[in-house]
């Protein structure tokens, strides 16, 4: 017989205490920032994370925790803070540079410790380097024929890992066809819109070389204007069509025999 | 001197605690729960502490309780139905008595469930009134009726009762007699005997604390677990008839409690708290909406007919629907789909929709959008290309849409329209998986036993399903066994014959079993009626054929079907032999559905015919399938003159069951629930054999009633 549980009693308390105890809070950092400004910029994430959360959801209704805490941080990112020392994000920017041999010759860039071959029958324009937050992204332009130009992405990022996301399309195109290869190492999509009055068609591809290093390739070339008339649920005329079908058939192939590979 | 020590112990945890609240006490907002909320009490039931209150939980609510009050603990769990309801059941662990002394089964556990009926909903100056039952079949060992008042005035819920049985300080097997099922007769007995108040308050100081305090009237001088058999088995050093306490909401589902019981010990609890939502704690993504590309386009309108139904069979397969079938004439297109990823059958003829008016070219211009269940279409949707944007775009009503387009139980009458249309394609099959496999840890439970009062057999069952042809299931089934309690179990066959008391033979060896070995085959019959055979092993002990066909009527809200088993005992030890002393059982029903209250989702289930041991009778199912959740029970009375034993002749099974969709721990809408149902004792009456696949019940999501009551969701 037991006169009282004041073991379980104890146990109950501990953990009661325990769970309330759990719990982490992540500091963020911003250059020239105070904590009146993070207290700002927090309530405005934190109320446009839980807009958002709940929008993700089918009945709108329930938030999802998952969609809350990437956009908390995502808005928290945009906002220019960052859960790393800004002195430690710009000493590493400045230490780590992505290094990279371009080989016009050989039609080669070698990059994240890879070969990568080029497309024969192009030239190097020149080269850009910035970094968004904790990402350095070096771009190269390059000029093909018939008014087609490509640009090469490397892009590294010294703190989080890329998201497995689709190819992303600006909102003035439209998609013409979408694709992976390799379980989605490499994603891809062709596209066209009407730019400046003339229609631009453009293939684009991400190749992901491990959680932090990918390459990116943007081809893009002028689209022939179109002949006769368009079927009414239809963007493009016929030869419009024949043009971005081909267009994206040269580069699809191209890009699974030469990077998917890599 | 050592009760004093424990006494003053007591009280000082108890004010420490008291005053590690009161800054929350002081900091509390003045609010007014509206409507108050009915909080957990330390017993399964909501309530004060011990005492019942006129609160229900709120329909589709659901409480899971841990309580513990010297020398009782309490496990429970609440329902609240229609706001109105409030169904508990609970185990009492007992811890001052030993059940079967020797034999490793412990303390005693009694098991109680009851019903809280709200007859009177609280006005502007009425109070709510409710009437409630505890303990009401079995040993009435906490036998209780009760009517109860309870008023909100500002932040107080106040209560006040009468109450019998322990309610009223008495013993309830000794207000009844020597008679068999004590509670039930309880129930029924006169309300001329002895009577109690009781009441307390519920101090809501802030939407997480309230504090609690109630007279109880209970004597526990006459309480089973203070006195047993006439014996006292603990004293009971009450001071005062009042309990106190304070409950503390720790998250938004997590309460705990505790309490200082008449002046002289600690009681404490945690109870879950949470609605029963399909869309649980994550909340399940949108999925992004469907968009035919620029190239798919130019396919489809470049197309004849046949290239246009491949098209869409696989762009629907892509998509994720399974069993797709598809045909297109110059003006129409066919699609036929099982629904394996929604639970909601509008959003799957939406996203079918979406396919379809994305991929179509214009000429199309009726869709015949068609969901299958068992290979069989079971809903179909005629709708004309116009209608249905129009529909979406909110610029007609759902009347309006259904006076010029259909949506009809089986899909006969859409197929003959379709095929009279012009230049008809085939019928293009997409082909799913024929193959699935799947690992699944199992544990399987024999509850209260004398030997003890859990006995669990752990298990790993990997099950492999092929799907050779269009309808047909092929189910192999092996159990590992990784720990086993069952050959401790003491329980033994009832009859000559057992149908199912010799399960323990089955259950305690610990070698490999093929549970399952069996091919089964559905098609549809003409008049829509579908039909399923099957051969094989069916479960670990039987193994045979099985006959079932169901036919649904009235868009899906009654239904009609045979079935039957023709069965032999499996031998236990050996996984390839018959049982050879034994006969060849055999079971014939004829199964009826209705769904009687269907915006409630209230379904009613009979079973009526020969069960397997020979035993004619009726199976009554009562369930509410609502919220993709199904809750229910279900009583077996039979004829029980064709046994020998005297405790299979007095058996009438029931259970009580809970279907919880899989979607619930998921961040997306997926099919699929689990099932966990606890059964009365196991006897030989009132059994069937399991399938694995069966035609009846079904799920009701799936029939166009409540594809026409949702809708509207096709415009989200």
């Amino acid at each position: 017989m037991r006169p009282f549980s004041l073991k379980r009693l104890f146990l109950f308390l501990a953990i009661l205490l325990g769970v309330l105890g759990c719990g982490h809070r992540t500091i963020w950092y911003k250059k020239g920032a105070t904590q009146w400004d993070f207290n700002r910029d927090e309530q405005e994430c934190i109320a446009l994370a839980h807009k958002l959360a709940r929008e993700a959801t089918v009945g709108e209704k329930k938030e999802n925790i998952l969609v809350f805490l990437q956009a908390y941080q995502q808005c928290l990112f945009n906002k220019g803070w960052s859960p790393v020392p800004p002195q430690r994000v710009q000493e590493v920017i400045k230490r780590k540079r992505i290094s990279y041999h371009l080989d016009l010759s050989s039609h080669v860039l070698v990059a994240f410790n890879r070969q990568i071959p080029l497309p024969s029958n192009i030239v190097f324009l020149r080269e850009t380097r910035r970094s968004y937050g904790p990402t350095l992204i070096y771009s190269l332009f390059f000029r093909g024929k018939g008014n087609t130009f490509l640009n090469l992405i490397l892009q590294e990022s010294l703190e989080r890992a890329f998201k497995d996301i689709p190819y992303p399309v600006q909102p003035c195109y439209l998609i013409y066809d979408r694709g992976s290869f390799r379980d989605r190492r490499i994603v891809w999509a062709s596209y066209f819109g009407r730019i400046k009055g003339y229609m631009v068609m453009g293939f684009g591809a991400i190749l992901r070389f491990s959680s932090r290093q990918r390459l990116i390739l943007v081809v893009t070339s002028p689209m022939p204007p179109a002949r006769g008339k368009k079927p009414a649920y239809l963007h493009l005329a016929e030869n419009q069509m024949r043009a971005i079908e081909s267009f994206t058939a040269r580069w699809s192939k191209w890009v699974k025999k030469n990077l998917s590979s890599l | 001197m050592r009760k004093l020590i424990q006494s003053r112990v007591t009280r000082c945890v108890f004010i420490l605690i008291f005053f590690f609240f009161l800054p929350h006490l002081c900091l509390g907002d003045s609010f007014s729960p509206s409507p108050p909320l009915a909080l957990g009490s330390l017993q399964c039931y909501t309530g004060l502490l011990n005492m019942p209150t006129a609160r229900v939980l709120g329909d589709w609510r659901v409480i899971v309780n841990y309580g513990n009050d010297d020398p009782y603990s309490y496990y429970g769990v609440a329902l609240g139905l229609f706001d109105r309801i409030e169904v508990h059941g609970q185990f009492t662990e007992v811890n001052t008595i030993e059940a079967f002394p020797g034999q490793g089964y412990g303390h005693y556990k009694d098991r109680s469930a009851g019903v809280r009926v709200v007859l009177l909903k609280e006005r502007d100056w009425l109070p709510q009134i409710a009437a409630g039952v505890f303990d009401v079949t079995g040993t009435a060992l906490f036998g209780q009726r009760y009517v109860v008042a309870s008023k909100l005035i500002h932040n107080f819920d106040i209560s006040f009762g009468l109450g019998q049985g322990i309610l009223a300080g008495r013993f309830v097997p000794d207000i009844i007699g020597n008679k068999r099922d004590k509670a039930f007769a309880y129930l029924l007995s006169s309300p001329r005997q002895t009577t109690r108040p009781f009441g307390g308050v519920q101090w809501f100081i802030s939407p997480r604390l309230t504090l609690v305090g109630e007279y109880s009237s209970i004597d526990y001088k006459n309480m089973f677990g203070f006195i047993h058999n006439g014996v006292v088995v603990k004293e009971d050093h009450s001071r005062i008839p009042f309990n106190f306490g304070i409950k503390y909401k720790i998250f938004p589902f997590l309460n705990a409690k505790l309490a200082y019981i008449r002046g002289c010990r600690l009681a404490f609890g945690v109870n879950l708290n949470f609605p029963l939502e399909p869309e649980g704690f994550l909340g399940w993504k949108k999925e992004a909406p469907y968009v035919a590309y620029e190239r798919l386009k130019w396919k489809a309108y470049l197309a004849d007919n046949d290239k246009l139904a491949s098209l869409i069979a696989k762009e629907v397969k892509e998509d994720g629907f399974k069993d797709v079938r598809v045909a297109c004439s110059d003006s129409a297109v066919w699609v036929e789909a099982a629904n394996n990823k929604y639970w909601s059958s509008v959003r799957a003829i939406s996203r079918l929709c979406s396919i379809l008016d994305g991929v179509c070219p214009p000429r199309i211009q009726t869709f015949y959008v068609n969901l299958k269940v068992d290979s069989q279409v079971l809903q179909s949707l005629k709708c004309s290309r116009e209608d249905l944007r129009a529909f979406i775009e909110s610029r007609i009503d759902k009347k309006t849409f259904f006076l010029y387009n259909s949506l009809s139980l089986y899909g006969d009458n859409h197929l003959k329209e379709f095929l009279n249309g012009r230049d008809l394609s085939r019928f293009h099959r997409e082909r799913d998986d024929w193959f699935r496999f799947k690992i699944e840890p199992k544990v399987r439970t024999f509850l209260n036993n004398r030997r003890g009062f859990f006995k669990n057999k752990v298990l790993i069952q990997t099950s492999v399903d092929l799907y050779p042809l269009e309808g047909m299931l092929i189910r192999g089934q092996i159990e590992h066994t990784l720990y086993n309690q069952f050959k401790d179990v003491a329980f033994y066959s009832l009859e000559k014959e057992p149908t199912r008391t010799d399960i323990v033979l089955y259950e305690r060896n610990s070698a490999p079993r093929i549970s399952q070995m069996a091919v089964d085959q559905v098609f549809s019959l003409p008049w829509d009626i579908l039909f399923r055979a099957s051969a094989g092993y069916f479960e670990t002990g039987y193994a045979g054929l099985g006959f079932e066909s169901f036919r649904y009527f009235h868009n899906g809200l009654l239904g009609l079907g045979l079935e039957s088993e023709i069965v032999k005992k499996r031998d236990p030890d050996d996984n390839f032999k018959m049982e050879p002393h034994t006969s060849t059982l055999y079971t014939a029903f004829l199964n009826c559905y209705a769904n009687v209250w269907p915006s409630k989702g209230i379904e009613v289930g009979l079973k009526v015919g020969r069960f397997l041991a020979g035993d004619k009778g009726v199976r009554v199912d009562i369930r509410r399938s609502f919220k993709y959740f199904t809750i229910g029970a279900w009583y077996t009375k039979t004829d029980t003159s064709v046994f020998s034993s005297p405790k299979n002749r007095e058996a009438s099974y029931k259970a009580v069951y809970i279907k919880v969709p899989f979607a619930v721990f998921k961040d997306k809408e997926v099919r699929g629930r689990f099932t966990y149902m606890i059964t009365s004792f196991t006897r030989d009456q009132g059994q069937t054999v399991e399938q694995i696949r069966s035609l009846y019940p079904m799920d009701p999501w799936e029939t166009p009633y409540y594809t026409r009551q949702d809708f509207e969701e096709m415009r989200k």
